[in-house]
């Protein structure tokens, strides 16, 4: 066996292995990020839903987290709810007997969420799409 | 090729290698290795495969014992126990109901005598010690989820917490609703509430005749993903142990399973738990209360249907087709789902 074959020999192998290690991402999602606000401020903490309006209507969501989001969505039109919260200064929940446990709001507007009017579209070339959302302060 | 035929040509019997050259060792090596690296991936997925099996038998388990319970009462148990004052046991679900038909009988006699053992401890169930509560009930258990066995879901360590729910419905309206624009109706998830469309509810009583759509095109169970073995928290799936008003006792079929659409309970182990996002619904001041169906099985969820038969639903099911699935009079012809 020449030292010629004993190569060919280890290049194969070794391609074999890269290629087995190339599986890579077969779900058709890409990656989206951007920029959620709420008049002019970046939303601190949040989260972000695309619903798709295709026929399947799978949903994507992430985390808004100072005002940036990345969420794993397949292209298409989707409707777009970002909802956010805080807690409301002096107000507890007792459902649980004997336990006091401050109570939020959710401050975002529902046309924005619940109802929501926000539309987009995700092209496989979209990697950004910002939101700049308008309410009372 | 040519080396050897000139080996075979050239006759010298004084000189006789014996053993392997370095080079021949190596590609033997390189061989082998490659072989493993080949193995060891499915050996890693069929590991996986089988504890997939075993979900699959535990989900089937629980649904002969709904439908010998059913046999028994002439009625599924309901979700979980709507909460009068004064009350002992107050937020019992159908998990301490099912004790006794998945032979946990002694137990469930211990269940129902808690009140002289414990006391006033046993108004709430998710006051008694965890000597009791913690027990974990391996019937309820997925092999797949490596926080089992866990405790948590109704605001202690003190509970234990299962992986299997039932299937509360896909919300109401049961007809398609698309986030059209401009939004009219919206979809109702919350599963804290009688009716959200399923088979079970807050004090419900269903039997295999409230299943219009067939007991074939009904879901009755499904699993969850526990986010870590402690941490307390109200109404992650499986707290049977007090977390049921709260969301623990079922799963919506509102998002398709493994969504990343958080869960929305009272207040989460972790928000941020990898394949299962959850909402802080009290602290968020969220409105509505639902879990959705997940596991570590690579692409969908076990379910036992309404008929006791046990199926693998992938992730990428239609959202309305699983709703219909979830949903028992919704009219709505099933799509191909497996």
């Amino acid at each position: 066996m020449s030292i010629k074959n004993v190569l060919l020999v280890f290049a194969l192998c070794g391609g074999s292995l890269t290629w087995m290690g190339c599986g890579g991402d077969s779900d058709g999602l890409q990656e989206l990020t951007g920029r959620v606000t709420y008049n002019g401020e970046p939303v601190p903490e949040g989260r972000i839903q695309f619903r798709s309006l295709n026929e399947g209507q799978h949903a994507y969501a992430g985390v808004i987290q100072d005002g940036q989001y990345t969420v794993r969505i397949a292209p298409g039109p989707a409707a777009v709810e970002i909802r956010a919260s805080r807690l409301i200064p002096g107000k507890y929940d007792e459902s649980n007997p004997g336990e006091q446990v401050p109570v939020g709001e959710m401050y975002i507007p529902e046309k924005y969420n619940s109802r929501t009017e926000l539309q987009v579209r995700i092209d496989e070339s979209t990697v950004t799409e910002d939101f700049a959302l308008e309410g009372k302060p | 090729m040519m080396s050897l035929l000139s080996a075979a040509g050239s006759r010298r019997p004084a000189v006789r290698r014996l053993g392997f050259t370095l080079v021949e060792l190596l590609v033997v090596i390189a061989i082998i290795g490659v072989m493993v690296g080949l193995l060891l991936p499915a050996v890693q997925a069929a590991r996986e495969a089988a504890r997939r099996m075993q979900c699959s038998n535990s989900q089937k388990q629980i649904a002969l014992a709904l439908h010998n319970y059913h046999d028994t009462h002439g009625v599924f148990p309901y979700g979980f126990k709507n909460e009068v004052a004064g009350q002992m046991k107050r937020r019992d679900t159908w998990f301490h109901q099912l004790l006794p038909f998945v032979e946990q009988t002694a137990f469930y006699e211990a269940y129902q005598n808690v009140e002289a053992t414990y006391g006033m401890t046993a108004e709430y169930i998710h006051n008694l010690p965890v000597e009791f509560a913690g027990r974990p009930v391996a019937t309820f258990m997925c092999a797949s989820d490596p926080a089992g066995p866990a405790r948590g879901g109704g605001g202690s360590d003190r509970g234990f917490q299962g992986n299997y729910a039932v299937c509360s419905g896909g919300g109401t309206p049961t007809t398609p609703v698309l986030a059209s624009i401009p939004a009219g109706t919206v979809i109702d998830l919350t599963m804290i509430r009688e009716d959200a469309g399923g088979v079970f509810g807050r004090q419900s009583r269903r039997g295999f005749r409230d299943c219009v759509d067939g007991t074939s095109n009904t879901l009755m169970i499904s699993e969850g993903i526990i986010r870590g073995s402690t941490g307390g928290a109200w109404g992650e799936l499986g707290g049977y142990w007090g977390g049921a008003p709260h969301g623990s006792y079922g799963f919506s079929t509102g998002e398709a399973p493994n969504t990343t659409v958080p869960d929305r309970v009272y207040s989460c182990k972790s928000t941020t738990f990898r394949k299962a996002p959850c909402e802080n619904g009290n602290a968020d001041g969220l409105p509505g209360r639902w879990n959705f169906a997940r596991s570590y099985h690579p692409g969908g969820v076990m379910t036992a249907l309404c008929d006791g038969s046990v199926s693998f639903i992938s992730d990428s099911i239609d959202r309305q087709t699983w709703r219909n699935l979830g949903n028992r009079a919704d009219g709505g012809v099933l799509g191909t789902w497996n």
